[in-house]
């Protein structure tokens, strides 16, 4: 039998090979070892590698079939994202690597140093396996939630070794979900983190008491190839922890226990093999997908923001003056190449209405003893964005006229659809609209971005009937904007003065000519 | 325990080679450290500092000061007999200890801080930032009712007087110090050039607009270590601090471990490897 550290050992001294070699007929060896499905584990991709495979193998002479083995099952490599390393930060410099392709690596060693901003971090690796791709160089800007490095897990290289034959029969191991690390900066912030994300705990019962089953993506990773249920067995990592070691042992008893006891062996395998269907049956019928980048920050976010006490207030804003102004000032907005919407009418009316109520451009300071009234208002904007929902402000929309916050949305629309907005587009805001009603509904209730304190989520425009002041019907344009406030500092008579000034301001849009400075 | 390594005029360069020495040993301790102030002025850019983009370098070297790179990350600063150094190392599991409470930031688009009590291993850069200035400095510069938090700064109201630089490993974080007791104006203006990326408070004032001295507020640097030392030995649960000799820190730097601090060499206008009794480097 060969061992897994006879693979390892003669794939490293391919991968040295192949190195030297440089590229043959057109594969590099980065182009080998990567995973070119994207994770996908779609059959054309792995024929695909075949052929690479086969045509560099044919170049090199490469006798042996387990070392062709090796090839295909690199399309089993994870691509280890790198981690948000805090409040919003996009992309770090890479400072130095620990690790070169082909390496070994065990779970937490060190695989490199980026810089965030005002500090180093050093990243760890969470599996056991082999760096089979290095994604950045040193200097090179590395994205938040996009690859740092591929690492083939020793889970998958035991799977070779299990089915090492004639190519043709090899079992390709399903490559593992592409995980992000962005629940921390990559367990080597906190090793208490990394632990509680890690190890993905499972709560369960087990005679009648819950308790938790812990092991790393690696270990489950294993334990699913082999089918062993991971709540029957004893681990004895820290904590309980269930290691390799453990499920293999268990399979090594469970092998014994088959060949001593041949008879009732007929009746077990029954047993395990309806075990085994329901399993199954029950595994397809849900996906699990790891919680990232984005959507990580926001079950954060949301989390801390379900500790301050929201109040809402909605009211209804008349349309059809502003709708108006639009219509004469769009031609002017395109001549300077601006999509002129509704949106920087209603975020210079806000800001104008926070001057008179400062009190909801605020944030409370972190003892809780004193409101901080901010001088400037960076208004956010929410959008939706490939990433999900994001959140860049535009900045000082006191001193901005109409024109330039219409162009600097525009800005950062486009930086949004393409996943560019920096970290200073995301940070510094100090109160939020949230422009729902361009997807769809009437009314919201959103939760407060912290440490602001209001929020406002504004409604469709719909063309409804209302009553003149002769009682008349006529139609008007009506818009909803539907408010949360921290009812901590923002009482409802200040929201409702806060409104009804936004409401002036929209409903006459010439007095927003009159107050601006 | 905590390791007080209190040193005087001792350079800053061979203070960080041992901070690095500590940082990237295993099982290191927790340590915090204080020099009053480095012998000769030099130059200290971050981790990832581009010389020619933060530092006149030909006006740095016809003045005969050194510039170096740091292993941590963060800004530039011109250091001398004037700045004071504090260098705090510790282990999270110890931080938990002491600050069984302590409150992550939210982190989304905002550099302002809420608090949200959960379990302490949620720890970022910027966490240990708000915990330096609010659990720790918050004490030192009691008598200071402007001292706050800038964004990465220590500043009374709008004006910096001490820069952070931080390193995060598994188990540990570095978070240091530079403090302007006092400082050249001419050297501050003349040396450093105004940085690409600037913190938004700092509203792009010059470096003297921007700046403060410790000098204008407290007598003498003594006061302040004085306070240094009071918080140190009141810090939450009595943890047992251990003042150790200079010899002491330095036996970490026999451990092997990767050497990130380097010199600027004006004549290759490059970095180089640091060469000393510190950091022997074979050619």
């Amino acid at each position: 039998m060969i061992s897994t550290r006879q693979i390892l050992s003669k794939s490293k001294r391919l991968s040295n090979v192949l190195q030297k070699q440089q590229v043959v007929r057109g594969i590099s060896t980065s182009c080998i070892f990567s995973n070119n499905s994207n994770n996908s584990n779609s059959n054309s991709n792995i024929n695909s590698n075949n052929k690479s495979i086969t045509r560099l193998s044919n170049s090199i002479n490469i006798k042996s079939n387990f070392e062709k083995v090796i090839f295909r099952n690199y399309s089993s490599a994870i691509k280890f994202n790198l981690a948000d390393v805090g409040e919003g930060i996009a992309e770090c410099e890479v400072l130095v690597w620990y690790v070169k392709e082909g390496d070994q690596i065990k779970e937490f060693d060190k695989l490199c140093e980026v810089q965030s901003d005002k500090a180093t971090v050093e990243i760890t690796s969470r599996y056991d396996g082999i760096v089979t791709k290095i994604c950045h160089k040193i200097g090179d800007m590395a994205k938040v939630g996009e690859p740092l490095v591929e690492i083939t897990p020793e889970s998958s290289i035991a799977e070779i070794k299990l089915n090492a034959g004639p190519a043709s029969q090899v079992t390709v191991t399903p490559p593992s979900v592409s995980v992000s690390s962005s629940s921390s900066v990559s367990s080597s912030v906190s090793s208490s983190v990394a632990s509680s994300l890690d190890h993905e705990y499972d709560i369960t019962k087990k005679n009648g008491q819950k308790y938790k089953v812990m092991a790393t993506p690696a270990v489950r990773n294993l334990g699913k190839l082999k089918s062993v249920d991971l709540k029957q067995i004893q681990g004895t990592g820290k904590d309980g922890r269930i290691l390799k070691e453990d499920i293999l042992n268990s399979l090594n008893a469970e092998a014994k226990s088959k060949t001593q006891s041949i008879p009732i062996a007929k009746e077990v395998i029954t047993t395990t093999t309806t075990t085994t269907t329901t399993t199954t049956s029950a595994a397809a019928k849900e996906t699990r997908v790891p919680i990232t980048g984005i959507r990580k920050i926001m079950v954060r976010s949301m989390n801390a923001a379900c500790s301050v006490p929201h109040f809402g207030f909605t009211e209804e804003y008349i349309m059809d003056s502003l709708s108006d102004l639009r219509n004469k000032v769009k031609p002017l907005a395109a001549e300077k190449g601006i999509k002129l919407s509704y949106l920087p009418f209603i975020i210079k009316a806000a800001s104008l209405s926070l001057l008179r109520y400062p009190v909801l451009n605020s944030s409370i300071s972190q003892d809780q003893t004193e409101i901080i009234y901010k001088n400037y208002h960076n208004i956010g904007i929410a959008m939706d964005s490939p990433q999900g929902l994001l959140v860049p402000n535009i900045k000082n929309v006191e001193s901005k006229s109409i024109f330039e916050i219409a162009k600097e949305l525009n800005r950062l629309q486009e930086l949004s659809g393409k996943g560019l907005l920096t970290p200073n587009d995301m940070s510094g805001g100090t109160f939020t609209l949230s422009n729902i009603g361009t997807i769809g509904g009437l009314h919201s209730s959103p939760v407060l971005l912290l440490p602001e304190v209001c929020i406002g989520a504004i409604g469709k425009i719909q063309s409804l009937p209302r009553f003149n002041k002769h009682h008349a019907v006529i139609t008007q344009s009506i818009m909803n904007i539907s408010w949360s406030g921290d009812h901590r500092v923002i009482d409802g008579a200040t929201m409702a003065r806060f409104s009804n000034a936004l409401k002036d301001y929209l409903e006459n849009p010439s007095t927003m000519i009159m107050d601006t400075r | 325990m905590i390791r007080l390594l209190r040193l005087n005029r001792f350079p800053i360069l061979k203070q960080l080679q041992i901070e690095e020495a500590l940082y990237r040993t295993p099982n290191s301790g927790n340590w915090i450290i204080i020099n009053n102030g480095t012998p000769e002025p030099i130059v200290i850019v971050g981790a990832t500092g581009k010389a020619d983009k933060l530092v006149n370098l030909d006006e740095v070297e016809s003045r005969g000061i050194q510039t170096m790179k740091r292993f941590s990350g963060g800004g530039t600063v011109v250091a001398d007999e004037n700045t004071l150094f504090t260098s705090i190392l510790f282990e999270f599991e110890t931080l938990k200890q002491l600050f069984p409470t302590m409150s992550s930031t939210t982190t989304t688009t905002t550099t302002e801080t809420t608090t949200t009590s959960i379990n302490v291993g949620n720890i970022y850069p910027k966490d240990i930032m708000n915990w330096s200035a609010n659990s720790f400095y918050k004490h030192v510069f009691q008598e200071q009712l402007d001292f706050r938090l800038q964004e990465n700064d220590y500043a009374f109201g709008k004006q910096k007087f001490g820069g952070n630089a931080q390193s995060f490993s598994k188990h540990k974080f570095l978070h240091h110090t530079s403090f302007l007791y006092d400082f050249k104006d001419d050297h501050m203006m003349a040396c450093l050039k105004q940085p690409d990326k600037i913190p938004e408070y700092r509203q792009n004032r010059d470096h003297l607009s921007f700046l403060c001295k410790l000098k204008d507020r407290y007598q003498s640097k003594d006061h302040i270590i004085n306070n240094l030392l009071k918080t140190i030995n009141n810090l939450p649960t009595s943890p047992s601090i251990k003042e150790v000799t200079l010899e002491e820190a330095e036996q970490f730097l026999l451990n092997p471990h990767p050497k990130s601090n380097q010199l600027f060499d004006y004549n290759l206008k490059n970095w180089k490897d640091i060469i000393n009794e510190y950091n022997p480097i074979k050619n």
